[in-house]
């Protein structure tokens, strides 16, 4: 009887779910659609193409870039600035905060420069380093590198923080040295908001280099859109600005898995990732 | 010995001791808080030091500038008044902007918590517009709003949207839920309901949003003046670069960094008084 | 007067004239302006036998757990000596197990690595470490969960890991601070008679800081009621009753009452003078 009464109202939520999630996805697909054949229809009729392009035209400009060796010239040229930035900022964002985090009166003393340099928009910061390192892959590297860099410092030293003392006490009175509670305890610990931000800042590296291309380059995806925006050809700017979404898209996605490397799952509020 | 006087010594030992932890955290306090201010003080003049003397000796001097050189180009700059058109439209662009994102944002977070069906159909496109990098979108805001004040604001008005419709939709979903079922067994309903619960309840988080996102805001309307434009202080910055004068491209950011710790501390101050019991401290 | 120099040799622990100051976290260095010491504890003195168990009772915050933190070294007295073994406490004391209030289990480790964790710390070989944890994971009836995660285990079994990760590595002083705090009544119950159980099998001093009267009844040797702050020893009472006890029966036994009246007494009269 009650196993009766449970199957009974399994299969009426289940039933009801899936009618649900049939709705809605086929509202999802009809808005998707409906606004690509709207922007189809619209372009030429209610709108000059120059401000919109059309769905076909964009599809062609990227099916033409794709076979193209030039657009994957300086797709990598993007990828390249953005793998060597989020590398050396990571890097540097790590490393940084180990000795910072672990001493407070250190961590004070350089706390309020940090906060200054922070709050310097990254974005502002474009044209200092194209007049330091030309226009060639330094700068936007440098730049990828500057907006990971505070991002991955600041979660670190979060991370090492938010250790609860009693897990290090614990370890002290068992017997556990600086070097063993730096190993098993603050390591570990700091070690899924290290991740996190790993995760976010990925996306962020390519979009210091593309503001990198932006501000001033001859070369990188960020430069063809804006090249095209010069010269008005609207189905470029719009396939680029697509392209440039679609890797942004990846990135962030390609990383997620990072998290669920950690079968512990912390709850992590992470600082600093909508900074773009 | 008696027993008054057994508790006389007890009592001498216990203030004893007292003093002496007080005295002791005290001097650890201030030794280290002096300790602190020298570091700080001595840090941020090595720093200047060092740019200004040492960075010459590495890199070419016209790249640079120093900071005297800032200095004496940022008082330049105020006094002959090019400064204040500039930080005008800078200031502009991104206080419209923001405006218009928060109010944007905040109306869209009430219609989709208003009609849940509308918030699952388009969750996914919001989910997709929201991690896609805003930035990208500037040459094209370029191309279709022209060189004026409109694409800037559009574009500032964009990085303030999204973060605004996330916080205040997150912030809706956070209360507690017993909270509203108390505010209903006592009778509220409809727009009582909004009023008393609703909106209070998803204020910290919404006003967390808020003074996060001017900064965003100035971004948005720098990287706008970056790519064209004929004034402003990214537009001064970008210029100065390309014309190498490094002292006004620091000047410039150094104004830029003010004003967003200058816009920031007014926000906050205005935030302390709106919702005093706020305990929300959000990081960023 | 003891002889400092000379401690009778029947003594794991002693705590001669022992006053705290700390001074509270937090509060300290707004724009410069340093909190006022509190004074945790206030001429407390006394020493615990081998193998004796021993309560520490009394209100919140009358300094019970700043007790056993001073006897694991983590913080120094401000006046008086904390001795283990004849020889005063200085710096972390590694001598001691400490079952702290929160469990404290590495959340990244499996329970099986957690109840190893303090025999690797000490060096305990592999194989070693091992064959001890699973013993003892056997016996407060673990077995089956050794690959979850403490996020995985229920409130009773964190705390189980929680002691016998201690146990495991034999001190011979135990130090205990509200272990069963926040379980519910039957849990709790259940895991003090477990608690004796282990305790018999080696009979180490423990300390043990409860806010139980009868909890600290059904465990122990001796009683010490403390008052509120600043904490100073009230009474010390010996239990007396026959072990090995049943401790779901405890309060069948006649001297029960008499004993818990003479405790509830005590703590009453410190709650009414705060």
């Amino acid at each position: 009887m009650s196993q009766q009464v449970l199957d009974d109202v399994r299969r009426r939520g289940a039933r009801h779910r899936r009618t649900r999630r049939a709705i809605v996805w086929a509202g999802r697909i009809g808005l998707a659609a409906g606004a690509v054949v709207a922007w189809e229809l619209a372009s030429g009729t209610l709108v000059r193409p120059f401000f919109v392009s059309s769905p076909s035209a964009v599809a062609e400009r990227l099916a033409e870039w794709f076979g193209s060796a030039d657009f994957w010239f300086h797709a990598r040229f993007t990828l390249t600035s953005t793998a060597l930035g989020f590398l050396i900022g990571a890097a540097l964002g790590v490393l940084l905060a180990w000795p910072l985090a672990l001493r407070r009166v250190a961590y004070r003393i350089v706390e309020p420069y940090f906060l200054i340099a922070y709050s310097v928009p990254a974005v502002a910061l474009g044209p200092v380093f194209i007049l330091w390192f030309g226009i060639g892959l330094a700068p936007k590297i440098v730049l990828a590198a500057y907006f990971v860099f505070f991002v991955v410092f600041i979660n670190t030293v979060e991370g090492i923080r938010q250790v609860p003392q009693g897990l290090i006490d614990v370890t002290r009175v068992m017997g556990g040295d600086r070097w063993a509670t730096m190993r098993s305890v603050l390591l570990p610990g700091a070690l899924p908001y290290v991740l996190a931000a790993l995760r976010v800042t990925l996306p962020a590296a390519m979009i210091g280099a593309v503001v990198g291309e932006f501000i001033a380059s001859n070369r990188g995806i960020g430069y063809l859109t804006r090249a095209a925006a010069g010269r008005y050809q609207t189905a470029g700017v719009i396939a680029g600005t697509i392209v440039l979404a679609a890797i942004v898209l990846l990135l962030s996605m390609s990383l997620r898995p990072l998290s669920r490397v950690l079968r512990w799952r912390p709850e992590i509020r992470l600082r600093g990732d909508d900074a773009l | 010995m008696t027993i008054p006087d057994a508790r006389e010594a007890t009592r001498n030992a216990a203030a004893e001791v007292l003093g002496r932890a007080a005295e002791r955290s005290k001097a650890a306090a201030a030794g280290e808080r002096r300790l602190v201010r020298t570091g700080i003080v001595l840090l941020g003049a090595a720093l200047l030091l060092l740019w200004e003397f040492g960075a010459p000796l590495v890199v070419q001097p016209r790249y640079v500038s120093s900071p005297s050189e800032v200095a004496s180009r940022l008082v330049e700059l105020v006094l002959d008044g090019q400064l204040w058109g500039h930080i005008g439209v800078t200031l502009g662009e991104a206080g419209a902007g923001y405006l218009i994102g928060i109010a944007v944002g905040l109306v869209a977070a009430l219609v989709l918590v208003a009609v849940p069906a509308l918030d699952e159909i388009a969750g996914p496109f919001l989910a997709a517009f929201y991690s896609i990098p805003k930035i990208a979108l500037a040459p094209m805001f370029i191309m279709w709003f022209g060189l004026g004040l409109l694409p800037k604001i559009l574009l500032a008005a964009l990085m303030v949207f999204l973060i605004v419709l996330a916080n205040t939709m997150a912030g809706v979903r956070g209360i507690e839920p017993g909270l509203v079922e108390v505010a209903r067994v006592m009778g509220a309903r409809g727009a009582g309901l909004v009023r008393t619960i609703i909106l209070p309840g998803a204020a910290p988080a919404v006003v967390a949003s808020i003074r996060l996102t001017f900064s965003r805001a100035m971004v948005g309307a720098i990287l706008g003046e970056f790519i064209a434009a004929t004034q402003g202080l990214g537009f001064l910055i970008v210029r100065s670069s390309r014309q190498f004068e490094t002292a006004t491209v620091f000047a410039g950011i150094v104004v830029v960094a003010a004003l967003v710790m200058l816009v920031n501390a007014l926000i906050r101050a205005v935030e302390a008084r709106a919702l005093p019991w706020s305990s929300e401290r959000p990081h960023g | 007067m003891v002889d400092p120099a000379k401690p009778p040799l029947e003594e794991a622990i002693r705590l001669e004239a022992v006053y705290k100051a700390f001074v509270p976290r937090g509060s300290q260095g707004f724009r410069g302006r340093t909190a006022q010491p509190l004074l945790a504890l206030e001429d407390v003195g006394f020493a615990a036998r081998p193998g004796e168990f021993i309560s520490l009772v009394g209100p919140s915050g009358c300094g019970k757990s700043t007790i056993l933190n001073l006897l694991a070294g983590l913080t120094q007295p401000s006046a008086g000596r904390v001795v283990h073994h004849g020889r005063p406490v200085s710096g972390v004391n590694t001598e001691v197990g400490y079952i702290t209030q929160d469990d404290n289990l590495l959340p990244w480790r499996s329970m099986l690595r957690n109840v190893e964790y303090g025999l690797e710390l000490r060096r305990v070989p592999k194989d070693e470490r091992r064959r001890r944890a699973r013993e003892f994971i056997e016996l407060v009836g673990l077995a089956g969960f050794e690959n979850h995660y403490p996020h995985e285990l229920s409130g009773g079994m964190r705390k189980r890991a929680g002691i016998v990760r201690t146990l495991a590595y034999d001190s011979d002083v135990v130090l205990m601070d509200e272990p069963f705090g926040p379980l519910d009544a039957q849990t709790r119950v259940i895991l003090q008679d477990e608690l004796l159980k282990l305790w018999e099998l080696r009979r180490p001093t423990v300390l043990f800081v409860t806010h139980d009267l009868v909890e600290a009844i059904a465990l122990s040797d001796r009683i010490i009621t403390f008052t509120c702050r600043p904490g100073r020893i009230k009474r010390d009472y010996e239990v007396g009753l026959p072990r090995p006890r049943d401790v779901f029966h405890i309060h069948d036994l006649p001297q029960f009452r008499e004993l818990y009246d003479a405790l509830w007494d005590d703590i009453r009269m410190e709650i009414a003078a705060t």
